[in-house]
């Protein structure tokens, strides 16, 4: 910022969605090398400016200026040709390609004869690689990788395009604190080389760390730009909402009955096919009324966990308990009869998408007597009645019971997954990541009927990458490292810092605290 | 749901407009004039009692083998197969059907079926067991199977069955089967027999049981995502295995019908494909039980066309194969038109919107 060169200038820009005005005159102008925050919450209106900066939608009136000169975009690579690149929440990748075949997709780069030489490419995005310290594997298969990886992989993706101007809508949704540092430090090294950088985000503290200015947006209007030397966290909240307190989640009054273990895994191992080992001598306990927090930086053992209790895998030894009853391993259907499974990918595997919403409900439950006879005729009244009950109790908005799962928002879905796995009454509920990518009012829905739940005397496993979550909701938390748990904290002494020196190795627990 | 119907329909129209655009063409190159010629093939094929039995002689078949492959492949599974069991199938029925010198005549023709069913349901459950243990491709395993099987029946029957020592295919042959096996005829002296009804019976309970039942439901959920049918818990490998045997023993009826109702030996080479058309009628009615019924009557009356053509006009069979070919292809091209259509729709709306 040595210079106050404009690279950036969006002018009264207005665009309106059926039924809201999403950005009402809206200007913000962006300095060359700085990093810009944009905050707000929820529906406030950025990702939508954001989108039309880079080309994905059209506004209804207003300027776009990049370097002095007036743009019409008309697509993404209209704004892309202008230097400004985003990158969204949802990654724009491949998984079955490699790093590298991503990053030149699109802009493949053929020698003479029209074939694809990559080579040269290669060179320069090691270069890039090594020159903003990202550190991306880049013959890695990108769907393999770890999310924080990925979104390296998209903004190496953009700098390779030679992006000038770096959109990052909400980039921190999907990291841990760890990953949230490590991506820090790559931002202020683009911002080092002269990227400039809009950062997007609805976390007060992060622009505080990495923004150089900073505009606050709320309901589609902006409340003002800000150099953040001048900020304090207090001050955004109240321009982000409009009065002075954040609402918080009230964590409801519960006993944990410690003399009864709901779920007990004991001596637990597991080697990948490769024959690593993914999880190591897993003992743990959930009580009744009780809610055990998972934490751990992506990849250490937590998903493999999950699936061994949810019998999705066998573990090579050990035994999982469940109320009393024992098993060298469980299977997903005999785990799911007494107990639910809030899975991470609720597309793919917690839904059917192209099947209708009750055909969604009644999975697992078709040889209840109540929805089928004995002799196999589906009992349909019962089942849509019973549907209906869930769309309602859960408040699904769908305008019927026969609409595809596959059309309903992430937020409807996971109500309707919730929904289904809750309305079963289950004993034990083992939920992961069960907000992640959503907004903040369904956010807030899922963690109250989660804590509602356990204060009904149920018990939760509750796996997540989400620290703040797992803070707000666990009674207790474990912490997995490299498949081993490394630590256990008390849900009342557990703070951020703490948890993550264990989520990086650099605390353990004493073994006999750790094994319950 | 209304739309979606007329939608559909208006698609197939487009489909079959632009079929007959192309034949015209075919059949103008040929230097006849097309218009005549359809008239003429459409007044035999549908107005006389001939056509008509010839054509839903033709369907009857197809019919059944194209409900087997859509069995499978609504599950997500490729038996393309069903060429190669059907051929087991009617073996085993035409040695019951010669054999089984006691038994009443209904008896017999349901022994007789039944036999061939559960041959090519064995023969299917190779594959099944392949693809579950060691997850060898289905699709190729079950090609390669075909081959064992049309070869391997030639095989038993020179060996074992033949009366005679000929080696000329069309007489390499078992013995013919008792009368009392024959399946009724439905427009004598035409060929066409009850096989039909069958067909159209099991085209309807298959649609009722998707609908209605729990079997129904769980293999539609397969069919719909197996990750969510793993995990909802659903027995994925026994339900594999039920409808590799299903899927082979229903395309197996296809081939006991050829032989109780034309054949009346199993003859070497006598299916000419008719697991291959099954394939292609499926694909016509997008795996669903109820649309195999007028795919299959309309793969019918193209291949009587191909006949009648031949017989009246210096045009060939192969024209009318041509235009099977230019349907299909339609028929599962529109998988990519679609969301290009759907676009484009939204597009508009959002212009409307703004």
């Amino acid at each position: 910022m040595t210079d106050n060169h404009v690279i950036l200038e969006l002018r009264n820009i207005t665009k309106h969605f059926p039924g809201v005005i999403a950005n009402n005159h809206v200007s913000l102008s962006v300095v060359e090398g700085e990093i810009h925050a944009l905050v707000g919450e929820n529906g406030a209106g950025k990702s939508t400016l954001m989108k039309i900066a880079a080309g994905i939608y059209k506004a209804d009136a207003g300027e776009i200026i990049v370097d002095g000169k007036l743009q019409n975009f008309h697509s993404p690579q209209d704004a892309f040709l202008c230097g400004i690149s985003a990158v969204h929440q949802e990654f724009m990748l491949i998984n079955s390609l490699t790093v590298l075949e991503n990053i030149v997709l699109g802009f493949e780069p053929r020698d003479r004869l029209g074939f694809l030489n990559v080579r040269e490419a290669e060179l320069r995005i090691r270069e890039l690689n090594k020159k903003y310290g990202l550190n991306v594997p880049l013959m890695a298969v990108v769907g393999t990788l770890p999310v924080a990886i990925q979104q390296q992989v998209e903004i190496l993706k953009a700098l390779y395009k030679n992006a000038r101007i770096l959109i990052l809508d909400e980039p921190t949704a999907v990291l841990t604190p760890q990953e949230i540092g490590d991506l820090f430090k790559a931002l202020r090294s683009l911002k080092a080389m002269g990227t400039t950088i809009i950062f997007v985000t609805h976390k007060l503290n992060e622009v505080l760390s990495i923004a150089d200015r900073v505009t606050v947006m709320r309901g589609g209007v902006v409340q003002g730009t800000l150099p953040v030397a001048e900020v304090s966290e207090e001050k955004l909240a109240q321009m982000m909402v409009g009065r002075e307190v954040i609402f918080r989640i009230q964590k409801v009054q519960k006993d944990v009955d410690r003399s009864s273990p709901i779920l007990d895994v004991r001596q637990v191992n597991l080697s990948s096919d490769a024959g690593y080992p993914i999880l190591k001598n897993i003992n743990l306990t959930v009580f009744k009324g009780e809610i055990l927090g998972v934490a751990g930086v992506a990849g250490n053992g937590q998903t493999e966990l999950v699936e061994v209790i949810t019998g999705f895998r066998h573990p090579d030894t050990g035994e999982i308990n469940i109320r009393g009853e024992r098993f060298a391993y469980i299977s997903p259907r005999k785990f799911r009869e007494d107990n639910s499974y809030v899975c991470q990918d609720r597309r793919q595997v917690g839904s059917s998408p192209q099947q209708s919403i009750w055909e969604n409900v009644l999975i697992g439950l078709q040889e209840q007597r109540r929805f089928s006879t004995r002799s196999g005729i589906l009992k349909r009244n019962a089942i849509y009645g019973y549907t209906r009950d869930i769309v309602k109790q859960f408040d699904v908005r769908t305008p019927s019971i026969h609409t595809p799962a596959g059309s309903l928002s992430g937020g409807n879905l996971q109500r309707l997954v919730l929904g289904r796995e809750l309305a079963k009454d289950p004993i034990l509920l083992v939920a992961e990541d069960p907000t992640r990518g959503l907004d903040v009012g369904a956010t807030e829905y899922v963690r109250t009927q989660i804590l509602q739940f356990a204060a009904k005397g149920k018990s939760v496993l509750l796996v997540s990458q989400d620290l703040n979550e797992l803070l707000m909701l666990s009674d207790r938390i474990i912490v997995l490292f490299k498949g081993e748990i490394v630590g256990e904290i008390p849900g009342d002494e557990a703070t951020p810092e703490l948890v993550g020196l264990y989520m990086l190795g650099l605390k353990r627990g004493e073994k006999n605290e750790v094994a319950v | 749901m209304k739309r979606q119907w007329i939608d559909e329909t208006l698609k197939y129209l487009l489909i079959l407009i632009i079929a007959a655009i192309i034949g015209a063409i075919l059949i103008l190159i040929k230097g006849e004039d097309p218009l005549k010629l359809a008239g003429e093939v459409f007044r035999y094929a549908l107005g006389t009692r001939a056509g008509i039995a010839s054509t839903l002689r033709w369907a009857s078949p197809v019919i059944l083998t194209g409900l087997g492959i859509a069995i499978a492949f609504r599950v997500g599974i490729g038996n393309i197969g069903v060429e190669g069991q059907l051929y087991v199938a009617a073996l085993v029925t035409a040695i019951l059907g010669y054999s089984l010198t006691s038994l009443a005549p209904l008896t017999l023709k349901i022994v007789a079926i039944s036999g061939g069913m559960i041959a090519a349901a064995l023969y299917a459950l190779i594959p099944a067991f392949l693809l579950v243990k060691w997850r060898v491709n289905e699709i190729l395993s079950t090609m390669m199977l075909n081959y064992v099987a049309t070869w391997g029946t030639e095989y038993v029957v020179r060996a074992f069955f033949m009366e005679s020592t000929a080696v000329v295919p069309r007489l390499i042959a078992t013995r013919e089967i008792l009368p009392e096996a024959r399946l009724g005829q439905l427009m004598p002296p035409y060929d066409l027999n009850t096989s039909l009804i069958i067909g159209v019976v099991l085209c309807v309970l298959f649609y009722l049981m998707y609908r209605y039942t729990r079997l129904g439901y769980m293999l539609n959920t397969l069919g719909g995502n197996k990750r969510f049918a793993r995990y909802g818990g659903l027995n994925i490998t026994a339900l594999t295995f039920l409808v590799f045997a299903l899927s082979g023993a229903v395309g197996g009826i296809g081939g006991s019908a050829e032989i109780l109702g034309i054949h009346r030996k199993f003859i070497n080479g006598f299916s000419a494909g008719i697991g291959w058309d099954g394939l292609l009628v499926s694909l016509i009615a997008k795996n669903n039980p109820l649309g195999i019924i007028p795919a299959g009557l309309f793969w019918g009356l193209l291949k009587n066309s191909g006949f009648i053509v031949e017989r009246i006009s210096s045009v060939n069979r192969w024209t009318i194969y041509v235009l099977q070919a230019v349907i299909v292809l339609l028929v599962t091209a529109d998988l990519y038109v679609r969301p290009y259509l759907k676009r484009k729709a939204t597009a508009t709306k959002q212009r409307e919107v703004l």
